[in-house]
């Protein structure tokens, strides 16, 4: 009895590890405030000069994707408010890769095609909290030209964004 | 990809089911019992794709590099196993008896690469392999069913990722578009493998040593062995190159030159070593 219990058990185990990657992915729905943006500069000391900083930024809200069946997408609405006209209102798909490392916003920044998704790193991810990051250089978030030499400059941008979840 | 672990889950119950009924049936066995256990596997995979990569990026940023990335010896990616199965032991005679088994296995082996630019910037390459395999053996049980010599086939399911992040000087690392290489490469390669398995019973434990080979590739189809990350967000193709020149110059068109590295250098001979529990009464 015991060993059949044993051969049950381990098959659940592994049958579970196969939908590892669409359960963790439900734990971003739901309503979020932009608690915190900050934007700075990187230097190659590894200093930091944070040249932009607000509180209370925005929006993100985050819901399942009804034409997905498979889960492994959502929906987004990124509201951020900065100051005077720098604003950034995008909606659309949000994926991420299998080690939640990294959130997609696809096709974000046009239509579709090429050089449209917005790439946050994801520095932080609790229940109610997340700290997402994106980077550039040569002044130009997302897609610099500067592409392929990170040895070439000496100085990077950083935007980083602190998400607390509505209650 | 979901369809290969769409047919892995349902091997995983006919397992399950094959062995539920198996376990219902007690005559002429001497052993009869479930297992679980670990073992390392030692694992040699073909470095010369990576190496092409590490050698084309060191020399084309030499002049801004304090410290290129260190070339691939082939061994890097050891795995560690976890396993879990059921074995028989049957006949009549008393000197010899056959042995069979199955198990699911699941390993893990990683290997990190670094360079660094000479204004601070790294560039880390973290290589994560990652193995399911279901296995069978048949053999011959020996002085008094203690020594056990096997054939081993292994249907394997191997998924490697490529981990290319950029880390900058203030220790933050980024998964980013804003360099065209950081990113997250798939590929995976699923084998038949065959090998020979040597075991000793001692009680209620088992030592064992194995090695196998891969005898038979069973996809993806030769085209679709590449390391690639759909995420991107650049311009196609996004697959990791293995020449890094045609990578730079022709960025539309190194896959077409064959210049990708390819998922199929990730295969080769392992062996190793472990041990084992067997659940119930010790016989």
């Amino acid at each position: 009895m015991k060993a059949k219990l044993a051969i049950v058990g381990l098959c659940v185990a592994a049958l579970l590890a196969c939908n590892k990657e669409k359960r963790k992915m439900k734990g971003l729905v739901g309503n979020w405030t932009i608690e915190q943006s900050e934007r700075a500069i990187i230097y190659s000391d590894g200093s930091e000069d944070i040249y932009d900083d607000i509180s209370d930024a925005g929006t993100v809200v985050i819901s399942e994707n009804p034409d997905d069946e498979s889960g492994e997408t959502n929906l987004f609405t990124f509201d951020y408010r900065g100051y005077g006209n720098d604003t950034m209102s995008i909606k659309g798909i949000l994926s991420t890769d299998e080690k939640k490392r990294r959130l997609v916003f696809e096709n974000a920044l046009c239509d579709s095609g090429n050089y449209c998704n917005v790439i946050w790193t994801v520095d932080k991810s609790k229940k109610n909290k997340q700290v997402w990051s994106a980077y550039g250089v040569d002044s130009t978030f997302f897609y610099p030209s500067n592409k392929f030499n990170p040895g070439s400059a000496d100085n990077w941008l950083m935007w980083r964004i602190t998400l607390k979840r509505q209650r | 990809m979901a369809l290969i672990f769409a047919c892995m889950k349902i091997r995983l119950l006919l397992l399950c089911t094959t062995l539920l009924q198996t376990a219902a049936q007690a005559q002429f066995f001497e052993l009869k019992k479930t297992y679980t256990g670990s073992h390392y596997a030692f694992s040699r995979y073909d470095p010369s794709g990576l190496n092409r990569f590490v050698v084309g990026f060191n020399e084309t940023w030499k002049s801004d590099l304090k410290e290129g990335f260190a070339q691939y010896k082939g061994g890097e990616l050891g795995l560690t196993f976890t396993t879990s199965g059921f074995r028989v032991i049957f006949g009549n005679r008393e000197d010899f008896k056959w042995t069979a088994s199955t198990d699911y296995a699941f390993g893990f082996g990683k290997d990190k690469n670094r360079a660094e630019f000479n204004n601070g910037v790294e560039q880390l390459m973290e290589i994560r392999c990652s193995k399911n395999q279901i296995n069978t053996t048949f053999g011959v049980a020996l002085k008094e069913s203690k020594v056990w010599l096997e054939g081993y086939l292994s249907t394997n399911l191997a998924k490697v990722l490529i981990q290319y992040t950029t880390i900058y000087p203030n220790g933050n690392e980024s998964y980013g578009s804003e360099y065209k290489l950081n990113g997250l490469y798939r590929g995976t390669m699923k084998t038949t493998e065959f090998g020979l398995q040597v075991s000793y019973k001692r009680k209620k434990y088992v030592f064992y040593t194995r090695a196998m080979y891969p005898i038979i590739v069973l996809g993806p189809n030769k085209e679709e062995r590449n390391f690639v990350d759909k995420q991107n967000g650049h311009e196609d193709p996004t697959d990791f190159p293995s020449n890094y020149g045609y990578y730079l110059n022709n960025p539309s068109a190194y896959v077409s030159e064959n210049g990708q590295l390819k998922s199929s250098d990730f295969k080769g001979l392992s062996f190793g070593f472990g041990l084992l529990y067997l659940f119930g009464k010790a016989k």
